[in-house]
């Protein structure tokens, strides 16, 4: 058989034949190609070799807050806009009259500011306007200070401390109810937080602390088995009970409380 | 004799495939769960937006990470997408597109982002080093995984000074897992345009780490 590629050509398909996107034919043509010919099957093993490393990559849990600071930046940015909304009907008059507000509480600022600032010059102005409460939509904070990192430490007394500056951002999400309800019965404190520990150290679904101990997991519903059988043979009561035509893919929100008897 | 072992053994199998949670029917389920969620966020119930993000958000986090690089960074963007998400949804007119639509804003998004942070020098200031992101599994020793790490912070470093068509491809394809198609629609390309730029973008990364590679 006669190599009826040259080398460019042969390049110009690797991506595809590392996809396995090419036809037989070229298949054959080009694995004859690299066949004979030492410059491209260095490149092609280099060429597979570096989507091998690319490949390695592997996607990374989204923040366990991602949800809580959406509802945040939705509550922060609304209220003004919402009000003017209920207030005025359509989104347009909302706008314009956002404008007249902004432009009337400006004057405002503009015709108050020699009586506070006696030498009047504009720095002076400036520091004073900085004093007042915002004229308009409050400025976004900088990225580090919107950050929030929830701390979760069940070894140490500081749990249900941990706990509550939590429940205060998951009590601002609104309309999250758990499809499933599950108390556990642990004989003892230290049984109490080894299931706590098993439910937090496992990867089949996601955990977020709530309130008084209680956590909001969000598992496939083909995981909630699963999670049973990590509980152990404790004692519990779930409602209402898991049906038994479990779908794959479908995501439940599970609320589960360790208590001890 | 043969015939009367095979044949129940055959219809076994085929009962057996029809009824195993493949990749297929659980891409339906999912498909089919969001459009139900869109539909129900769009008449305002919002534990379905709850729901939707829940869904999406490693996805949209993950995509957001390749962009701008920093967890801290990627988390503001995927609020930011999710926050546009939420109010543009009321003008998706077909439920059945979310996904790709969700695709798109995303896209629209991170462009926007990168070139801003870009404009003021932050990636010229930022190390991969500051890069501390855990992997969804882990099964290797520690020794096998500070190599891998370190391959994968290499990987993150070439591709990140590869330039942004190349670079979002690669994203996309490699990282991403997207389709031929589902790139061709995102970005608003040919077929053909989005294979023959994919093949250029992996030989540039290749050129960018072939001096790490191990030659045969």
């Amino acid at each position: 058989m006669t190599d009826s590629m040259n080398c460019t050509s042969a390049q110009e398909m690797f991506s595809a034949l590392a996809d396995g996107e090419l036809d037989a034919a070229d298949v054959v043509r080009i694995e004859s190609h690299i066949a004979t010919c030492s410059h491209c099957a260095q490149e092609w093993h280099l060429f597979r070799e570096s989507l091998a490393w690319l490949h390695e990559v592997q996607p990374v849990h989204a923040p366990s807050d991602l949800l809580v600071g959406i509802h945040a930046k939705l509550a922060h940015k609304n209220p003004i806009t919402t009000w003017l909304r209920d207030l005025f009907g359509s989104p347009l008059s909302a706008l314009s009259s956002m404008a007249i507000i902004t432009l009337a509480l400006f004057f405002w600022v503009a015709n108050d500011t020699p009586t506070q600032t006696p030498q009047g010059t504009m720095a002076d102005a400036g520091a004073f306007s900085q004093n007042r409460p915002p004229a308009t939509m409050p400025t976004r904070l900088p990225a580090r200070q919107r950050q929030v990192t929830p701390t979760f430490n069940l070894a140490s007394d500081s749990w249900s401390n941990n706990l509550s500056s939590t429940t205060a951002r998951l009590s601002a999400i609104p309309g999250l109810t758990p499809d499933y309800s599950i108390t556990v019965h642990a004989p003892s404190p230290e049984t109490q937080d080894l299931l706590y520990q098993r439910i937090l150290s496992q990867n089949h679904w996601r955990v977020h602390p709530a309130r008084n101990g209680t956590l909001l997991i969000y598992l496939d519903e083909q995981d909630l088995s699963h999670l049973q059988h990590t509980l152990g043979p404790h004692r519990l009561t779930m409602t209402p009970q898991p049906s038994l035509n479990k779908r794959n893919g479908a995501l439940r929100a599970v609320s589960l409380r360790v208590e001890t008897q | 004799m043969e015939l009367f072992i095979l044949t129940p053994c055959l219809l076994i199998i085929v009962v057996l495939l029809n009824n195993s949670p493949g990749h297929l029917q659980q891409n339906g389920d999912t498909f089919s769960k969001t459009a139900e969620l869109v539909l129900a966020c769009q008449a305002g119930d919002k534990q379905a937006f709850n729901r939707l993000v829940l869904l999406y958000q490693t996805r949209i986090y993950n995509l957001a990470l390749n962009y701008v690089k920093t967890p801290e960074e990627a988390k503001d963007l995927a609020q930011d997408i999710f926050v546009t998400a939420y109010k543009s949804l009321p003008s998706l007119r077909e439920a059945s597109k979310f996904s790709a639509w969700l695709n798109q804003l995303t896209i629209n998004h991170c462009r926007n982002r990168y070139r801003k942070l870009q404009r003021r020098g932050y990636f010229t200031s930022t190390s991969t080093d500051d890069i501390i992101v855990p992997a969804l599994v882990s099964t290797n020793t520690p020794e096998r995984n500070l190599e891998k790490d370190e391959r994968i912070d290499m990987v993150r470093t070439a591709i990140a000074s590869m330039p942004e068509a190349e670079k979002e491809i690669i994203i996309l394809r490699d990282l991403q897992d997207f389709s031929y198609e589902e790139i061709s629609e995102t970005l608003g390309l040919p077929l053909g345009t989005v294979k023959s730029k994919l093949n250029r973008a992996r030989h540039a990364l290749k050129n960018k780490i072939k001096h790490l590679l191990k030659t045969p």
